[in-house]
């Protein structure tokens, strides 16, 4: 009964609002209707989701609403209309309608929303009247508009209100011309146990993109072969085709299997961008061990760390094998949950009682916790690393160690992981001239590179974070004479000396002597709230004539 | 193409670039303009990008430009500027500075490509004239798809003109002089040169981001930019590249610049050009006019002739030797 209700005054709130002399309106002429954000540019790539709401801004008693919405179906599809929060909290209830609509005539007809609260209620200030959910699907340009729109007061006069209408924008450029990618699992450092059947997944690759001979936009070339090589690293090697075969191979005996995806975006258009290559290929290096049978005990942390691991100490990164699991790295003070999983014959061991030990840079232990398994044989803890007043790396990062062991029946295991400590974005060094002489007229500067050495910790993708980095010159009486700024710069996982490259000024009113250069490292702006992410760095550098 | 025993065969396409200048010789404000052409195999580009660095006899960049030769590239480049602002110290947009202050320029990058781009982020500032006063530089690799802002410092000098001035951002595989190609079409953005030390603009105006190119026909490209009255003696470099459907390209040219009163021709004006003016003009009245004046018959034989000059020129040495 109260949903056909709803209904009905649905209806009833259509029509009225359908009625609804636009030539009449009268109010408040900062009310402004409208879409947020108003654009969208190259941040949500084909196939994402992104939401853009139907905004009010300064209106003073709404009761009700409509809009009619267009996009081009081409670029956008609507997944869903939601109600917003604006009227529905300040004149609840509310009757929120969405006329049917054919996604691919990019046009809604209809959304609308009342109070239908007696005695009539309004709302008044600023808010989301309603969330449009779009998909995209292809790169292109387009407005999001809404028009025929209306707004009026409560009834009985229910006087349309003066606004402003804003519409919105959507932009995804398309890409350059892209080479297809050839992505897959099982990932390199995979470890599969003997006996057990390795599935080959190339779904994940990526097409290619020509924009040749069709610019300005371009195509997708299809990826129409996907070549697996399997080398056995024996002699013996095995070629196969199709992006997903489950049960590729069954693994023999311990040893490494390295796996050569070759996919092939050859594009029947012709001519290609130069830019296009037609073929890509990866290769993963995966690891057949023995089943652990038995008890077994595996700790990590919260950023990796299970099973075997890779000794990224070594340089290139030592993977299989090797008798040590790494986690990610982590920062002064950070906090590290460390996760143990006891099993017998790969069955959880519940209940039992597990030893951790946490081990710092000198192999002093410094952590001693017992925690029992729970449900699924995991027992977990959580520590804050240790950060003393005086704490200085001796080295750029120290490698701690934690260690879990557990008793099964008599039978006694332990398990390592190791990890770095550190600052994650680290200024190695300050590469900069010992001299730079003062401006002589004519000149207004004189320009010199800085280059930071820069060596980031963070092994995986998912850990890394943007950075601010600044630099900054002091003349010899400590006055700064230049600075630069880099607010939100993504330095590579696992980078080391990446060397971003500053061009700073000299400016004539430079006093002349040993001045100094000063770089760091922030999460943000000091204003923002941002905090250092690692020591300050600095050189001395002699300005002006010697 | 090229058929080989029946068969097509693709051959790398002849890119070609010229770089020249209206006037091989310049005196201080004066326009220079900058003009070319891009071509490949001898078919005009209509939609290439060209990478122009001038720098002046010191070594010291004087301006990064980017100019096209007709329409933009129509495709998404791999590396684009996105905008330019100019803001304060922190990143607010801010539109006026004042001389003798610190101005600062919001760079917004993208690196559209999958893999990681290195490349070189430049902002040069020009003044309402036309003028370029200063430049500044960030070089490192661009993270794959991934936005990145620099935000660059460049001191406004403390003569500088006054009014409105430009900023043009621009984003190069390296220096032009090291070969680096243009990725994208330049942005600008408009600022204002107060003769005050802070901001005197309370609101702010609009930003004025725009396509800072003029239209290009036919596979030519041209920019021109004034020297200012400071400009020191010497010879300025041209470097211009382009990269075209895989192709890059390098070339550059000099152009010397000449001070007006430097009659010794050695890159300053001073007393000897005073003094070298002098007895010239004796000496070329006397064997020209016929006029003959005992001041500059130094050695009293009744004309104006080397000896006289000689006796001149080693009484310059001795005066600058002594004074």
């Amino acid at each position: 009964m109260k949903g056909k209700t709803l209904l009905y005054l649905s209806i009833v709130l259509s029509m009225m609002l359908a009625v609804v002399p636009m030539s009449s309106v009268k109010g408040s002429p900062a009310t402004v209707l409208s879409i947020e954000p108003p654009l969208v540019e190259d941040t949500v790539p084909v196939c994402n989701n992104f939401t853009v709401d139907i905004y009010v801004t300064d209106v003073v008693g709404l009761w009700a609403w409509k809009v009619n919405l267009t996009w081009d179906p081409a670029v956008l599809e609507v997944l869903e209309v939601t109600e917003g929060p604006f009227l529905s909290g300040q004149a609840s209830p509310t009757a929120f309608v969405v006329a049917p609509f054919d996604p691919a005539t990019g046009f809604i007809p209809e959304i609308s929303c009342g109070s239908i609260k007696v005695p009539a209620k309004t709302a008044t200030g600023s808010g989301v009247l309603a969330t449009v959910k779009f998909h995209v699907i292809a790169p292109g340009e387009c407005d999001i508009v809404i028009k025929d729109t209306v707004m009026i007061g409560p009834p009985p006069s229910m006087d349309p209100l003066v606004y402003t209408v804003e519409i919105g924008h959507f932009k995804l450029s398309p890409p350059p011309p892209t080479s297809p990618e050839a992505i897959f699992t099982p990932l390199t450092c995979t470890m599969v146990y003997v006996g057990d059947w390795v599935t080959l997944d190339g779904r994940a690759s990526t097409d290619g993109w020509d924009t040749l001979p069709d610019p300005p936009g371009g195509h997708t070339v299809d990826i129409n072969d996907y070549k697996w090589l399997i080398d056995f690293l024996n002699g013996t090697t095995v070629e196969m085709h199709g992006d997903y075969i489950p049960d590729a191979f069954q693994c023999d005996k311990p040893g490494d299997v390295a796996i050569t995806l070759t996919v092939n975006a050859t594009d029947p258009l012709q001519p290609d961008h130069s830019d296009y290559e037609p073929i890509d290929s990866e290769t993963h290096t995966i690891h057949q061990a023995s089943k652990p049978m038995g008890v077994v005990i595996d700790v990590y942390t919260e950023k990796g760390g299970e099973g075997l691991g890779i000794n990224w100490d070594a340089d290139p990164p030592v993977q299989w094998p090797w008798s040590t699991a790494w986690s990610d790295a982590f920062a002064p003070q950070e906090e590290v949950t460390v996760y143990a999983k006891v099993t017998y014959n790969n069955d959880s061991v519940q209940n039992k009682p597990v030893a951790f030990e946490v081990k710092d840079e000198t192999g002093t232990g410094v952590v001693y916790r017992t925690v029992f398994t729970d449900a699924d044989g995991i027992a977990s803890f959580t520590f804050r690393l240790i950060w003393e007043c005086n704490k200085t790396f001796t080295t750029n990062y120290e490698v701690w160690e934690i260690w879990a062991s557990v008793s099964v029946s008599e039978i006694e295991k332990l398990d390592v992981v190791k990890f770095r400590y550190g600052w994650l974005v680290q200024i190695e060094e300050i590469d900069a001239p010992g001299q730079v002489d003062k401006p002589v007229k004519p000149e207004n500067f004189v320009a010199f590179e800085v280059t930071l050495l820069l060596k980031n910790l963070i092994h995986w993708p998912s850990n890394n974070k943007a950075v601010y980095i600044t630099v900054v010159v002091y003349d010899v009486c400590g006055v700064p004479i230049a600075v630069a700024k880099v607010p939100d710069l993504l330095v590579p996982e696992d980078a080391y000396y990446w060397d971003p490259i500053f061009t700073l000024l000299v400016p004539p009113w430079t006093y002349r002597g040993t001045g100094m250069i000063y770089a760091n490292i922030f999460t943000g702006a000091p204003q923002d709230g941002g905090v250092p992410v690692c020591s300050e760095v600095s050189t001395p550098i002699w300005l002006g004539r010697p | 193409m090229i058929w080989y025993n029946g068969v097509s065969v693709h051959a790398s396409p002849a890119l070609t670039l010229t770089v020249t200048t209206d006037k091989p010789e310049y005196y201080p404000n004066e326009n220079v303009t900058i003009y070319g052409n891009l071509t490949v195999d001898e078919t005009p580009v209509t939609d290439g990008l060209v990478a122009i660095q001038v720098k002046n006899p010191s070594g010291q960049t004087l301006m990064f430009r980017t100019e096209i030769t007709g329409t933009p590239p129509s495709i998404t480049p791999y590396v684009a500027v996105r905008s330019i602002i100019p803001c304060n110290s922190t990143g607010g947009p801010k539109d006026s500075f004042g001389r003798g202050t610190l101005a600062f320029f919001k760079l917004i990058v993208t690196n559209y490509d999958i893999d990681p781009r290195r490349a070189l982020m430049a902002v040069s500032t020009f003044y309402s004239d036309n003028v370029p006063f200063c430049y500044s530089s960030f070089e490192c690799e661009l993270v794959e798809k991934t936005t990145t802002s620099i935000i660059f410092c460049l001191p406004i000098p403390q003569d500088a003109t006054l009014g409105n001035s430009t900023a043009y951002g621009n984003a190069y595989s390296d220096l032009p002089e090291n070969g680096g190609w243009p990725y994208c079409t330049e942005k600008s953005t408009t600022f204002l040169i107060t003769s005050e030390g802070f901001s005197l603009s309370p609101t702010m105006s609009e930003q004025t981001n725009q396509l800072a190119t003029t239209l290009q026909l036919e596979g030519n490209y041209n920019t021109t930019f004034k020297l200012s009255w400071e400009t020191g003696a010497g010879d300025y470099a041209i470097y211009a590249t382009s990269r075209y459907y895989g192709e890059e390209i390098f070339t550059n040219t000099t152009f010397s610049v000449k001070l007006q009163g430097d009659f010794d021709g050695d890159g300053d004006v001073d007393f000897t050009d005073l003094f070298v003016t002098m007895i010239g003009t004796y000496y070329y009245n006397y064997w020209n006019e016929g006029t003959y004046d005992p001041k500059a018959d130094f050695d009293g034989d009744g004309d104006i002739d080397f000896t006289d000059l000689f006796i001149y020129m080693i009484g310059t040495y001795y005066y600058n030797y002594w004074l």
